[in-house]
């Protein structure tokens, strides 16, 4: 599936909302053209370090059980 | 309810892939990615009472993570990347950390986009974060989203046919 950047001509944004949202509101995350599907593996190649599971899932378990600080809802 | 650290083992081994390649292609080195995904998940684990089971794991943890980047290159004095309309936007000046080093051709046609652009499609392709958790972490409306990613995608593909036509 694919998009033309045309499609956002519309200046209402009433239209907009009814007519893409649904689509872009599904879990999946947004497939397009051959191209784009090109585009987006490459941005994904990224080697993952050895060993990088096994660092983090150690740093997880030596992590302090105390309550939390001072953080907001998002960990900031 | 909070997780227990067995929750937050399963959670790191299903998302730490995705986050460890969202840094990467935003401070652009392997060591600083691999830091800042530490530094999220210690940020994560401090925050862990506000975690919802279920709802927007993913999302959660890129939301933190983005703000661990946002303060690694404020500590270092780089330029603020991110340049959404959310209240993030931290304007300073410096040296955009992805135009310093290269490790390949993508990682330079992402350091030609406009960060907003950069961004947007980073949550988008790389976190896989829908557009409408995407829109919410940024702080922007979805249409703003969507119309960056198609851009962002468009630039991409012509930086990258132009460099292979060089």
């Amino acid at each position: 599936m694919s998009f033309s950047e045309s499609k956002f001509d519309s200046a209402d944004p009433a239209r907009f909302q009814t007519s893409f949202t649904p689509q872009f509101e599904s879990d999946a995350p947004f497939v397009g053209s051959d191209a784009d599907r090109a585009v987006d593996q490459a941005l994904r190649n990224v080697v993952l370090p050895d060993g990088l599971l096994s660092r983090l899932g150690a740093l997880v378990c030596k992590l302090s059980d105390d309550a939390t600080d001072r953080m907001d809802y998002l960990g900031c | 309810m909070a997780l227990t650290r067995t929750d937050f083992v399963v959670l790191i081994h299903e998302h730490a892939p995705a986050l460890y390649r969202i840094a990467y292609r935003l401070v652009g080195d392997c060591h600083d990615a691999e830091d800042v995904v530490q530094e999220t998940l210690r940020s994560a684990w401090r925050s862990r009472q506000n975690f919802e089971c279920g709802r927007g794991q993913r999302a959660w943890l890129v939301a933190i993570l983005r703000r661990r980047v946002i303060d690694r290159w404020r500590r270092a004095d780089h330029r603020m990347v991110f340049a959404g309309d959310g209240p993030l936007e931290v304007p300073v000046s410096a040296v955009d950390p992805t135009t310093s080093s290269f490790t390949d051709e993508m990682q330079q046609a992402l350091s030609q986009l406009p960060p907003e652009l950069r961004e947007s499609l980073l949550l988008v392709v790389v976190g896989e974060l829908t557009h409408q958790e995407t829109a919410n972490t940024l702080g922007v409306p979805l249409g703003t989203v969507l119309s960056r990613v198609s851009r962002a995608r468009q630039r991409l593909r012509k930086h990258l046919l132009a460099t292979s036509h060089a």
